[in-house]
């Protein structure tokens, strides 16, 4: 098995980690990205040059604490007939909610 | 020798309105209606070649215009309040409006219309500016070429052939065609001030923070800024002034004080005072000599204004673009995650059998690119390699945070080039991801640490591509940019979008 560190970039991980993200790649796709995501990793490999020891890895740019609000009720974005808009974008709905393919 | 920007066909015609001042001071004199300035900018918008328009927003603006008209007339003169009263603006399609639909350059949101309007776009309008309609993107914000957008590219607006640059390509290309007085753009790495440099106009980016991000469909949270591309930093300034600030619906906005910009703008530095640093891992072999040269010449010309010109190093430069692609990508990633078609969009996967196919049917609707992106970011996150790339990724990130802090040190602000080219032609690395990634070199870095930064155009080269300087400022020091930038652009009106016409 690969080193975590220094993975085998192929067809078959590229397979893996699409299924993870749920993308659906033809065969034509998998080979280009295998390839590309191969010479991302090379280049992104040159990170392991930098001494980070002891370094808190950032995430957010600016200091940043959260903050809690009032728990107050706005009011909801309803069309002129008291439906929710979002449910104008919605593919599919029904009784104000979202209309899903039965799955089970 | 010094060359000179190729002129937009037909700019003439608006050149006269394309800045505030120009605008507010023909209305105070009643020799324009809002109404007649937005037919114009309408016909424009409509009729224009470039593709920076998705979608133009006639009937919407027309009313917004002559609600306008009454105010103005009935006032004689620009209320004071309204600091973009009847302005024409274009807005980058990633910002939603209420109503309208907003597509993010992605078939995956080809009919979404979003509830509600964004803080920026609310603000601007609430100030009177008046949207003329979207414009066009890389798909997601994911570009640096604006080839990448699912419903066609942009042209440079002087050399069809060549790139805008992007992601915020229509933005650009609209404001230096003349196709709205300003746009909204938004920069993760460098969307707003790469296609400022290649296009030949004023793009700023924020301070991380600086504007509310409520109402932008998110690519990389902690990246992530909205801002102005304009013909001058006047209006750079003037539309930051309107929206930035705090706001509770976005929990990353920064709670600091909101200086006077417009009056950075107009302030002449104490030059005996500012501190220009150089950092020298921006003028490596690479470089196009021309670039360099421009920059260069901007440089001498701040040294004669009196200031001090100071090497500082920012010795993590190289590792940035590797740093952003980890960082961007898993965000994107996860940000992603939300368009499997059950909420927004369209949804091809309906009679799928189970719930993974269903999805994966749905998620079809990405680009290459988006694609590629989410896949790179699921691997960067997934389990046994998340230390080794994602954790990694952000320590090198306050790495090079530390590099501008430490540099900040010694200068007040630090110019450099936006990119190490001008505008490519169009297809020239749309087969090469990573050399299409090495564009926004010079741009990440200011990004990856959070750090405002501004491109003013400062020369041409020899086919009369626009060249950007950029000046980079500490965290919440928009006002150097402004003060800085706009005294270099007031002393080189020949190198700006509108040449000396708005000056």
């Amino acid at each position: 098995m690969a080193h975590p560190e220094s993975p085998e970039v192929n067809e078959a991980l590229t397979r893996k980690v699409a299924d993870l993200a749920r993308l659906e790649l033809t065969d034509d796709e998998v080979q280009c990205f295998t390839r590309q995501l191969g010479d991302v990793l090379a280049y992104v490999a040159q990170l392991k040059e930098v001494n980070v020891e002891g370094v808190e890895p950032m995430v957010h740019p600016i200091p940043y604490t959260l903050r809690l609000r009032e728990d107050e009720v706005e009011p909801p974005f309803l069309d002129d007939e008291g439906h929710p808009k979002v449910l104008k974008s919605a593919p599919d709905a029904m009784y104000d909610g979202y209309k899903v393919p039965q799955i089970v | 020798m010094a060359h000179t920007l190729k002129a937009v066909p037909g700019i003439d015609e608006i050149k006269a309105y394309a800045t505030v001042k120009q605008v507010h001071a023909a209305y105070n004199a009643g020799k324009l209606t809002p109404s007649e300035l937005t037919e114009r900018y309408l016909k424009r918008a409509e009729g224009t070649k470039t593709g920076a328009y998705l979608q133009v927003l006639r009937d919407r603006a027309m009313a917004q215009a002559k609600a306008h008209d009454a105010v103005l007339k009935r006032e004689g003169k620009v209320p004071p309040g309204q600091p973009l009263f009847g302005i024409p603006l274009g807005i980058k399609d990633v910002l939603t409006m209420d109503g309208v639909r907003t597509t993010c350059g992605s078939r995956m949101l080809e009919n979404y219309v979003p509830p509600y309007t964004g803080t920026a776009v609310e603000r601007l309008e609430r100030a009177g500016a008046i949207s003329l309609g979207k414009l066009n993107m890389d798909e997601f914000a994911m570009g640096s070429s604006n080839e990448n957008s699912a419903f066609g590219p942009v042209n440079h607006p002087t050399h069809p052939d060549r790139v805008p640059g992007g992601s915020s390509g229509g933005s650009g290309a609209a404001v230096r065609a003349g196709l709205c007085v300003g746009a909204l753009g938004t920069d993760t790495g460098g969307s707003i001030r790469l296609p400022a440099s290649y296009c030949g106009i004023v793009g700023l980016k924020v301070t991380y923070g600086r504007v509310s991000r409520f109402g932008l469909v998110a690519f990389s949270s902690s990246l992530d800024s909205i801002g102005p591309m304009t013909h001058t930093v006047e209006d750079s300034a003037r539309i930051l002034q309107a929206m930035g600030g705090f706001d509770p619906r976005d929990s990353t906005s920064a709670d600091v004080p909101m200086p006077d910009f417009i009056a950075s703008a107009n302030r002449d530095p104490d030059w005996s005072k500012v501190r220009v640093g150089v950092p020298k891992e921006y003028f490596i072999d690479g470089i196009d000599p021309e670039v360099r040269s421009s920059v260069q010449r901007a440089l001498d010309w701040y040294k004669s204004k009196g200031a001090k010109l100071v090497d500082v190093s920012l010795p993590h430069t190289k590792y940035a673009v590797a740093t952003y692609y980890v960082v961007a990508v898993s965000e994107a990633s996860s940000n992603l995650a939300r368009f499997d078609g059950v909420r927004f969009g369209l949804r091809p996967g309906q009679g799928e059998e189970d719930l993974t196919a269903f999805y994966k049917k749905n998620r079809t609707l990405f680009g290459p690119e988006v694609k590629r992106r989410i896949i790179l970011g699921t691997f960067a996150l997934s389990s046994g390699y998340y230390d080794a790339y994602f954790n990694r990724a952000c320590q090198v990130r306050a790495k090079l945070k530390e590099d501008f802090d430490r540099a900040f040190e010694k200068c007040d602000v630090i110019a450099c080039p936006v990119a190490p080219t001008t505008a490519f032609k169009r297809g020239e690395k749309t087969g090469d991801p990573l050399q299409m990634y090495l564009m926004d070199i010079f741009t990440i870095p200011a990004s990856m640490a959070g750090m405002p930064g501004i491109s003013i155009p400062c020369g041409a080269d020899k086919d009369g591509l626009s060249i950007g300087l950029q000046l980079i400022a500490p965290q919440f020091q928009e006002e150097r940019l402004f003060s800085f930038g706009a005294a270099f652009e007031k002393a080189h009106p020949e190198m700006q979008s509108l040449g000396g016409a708005a000056q």
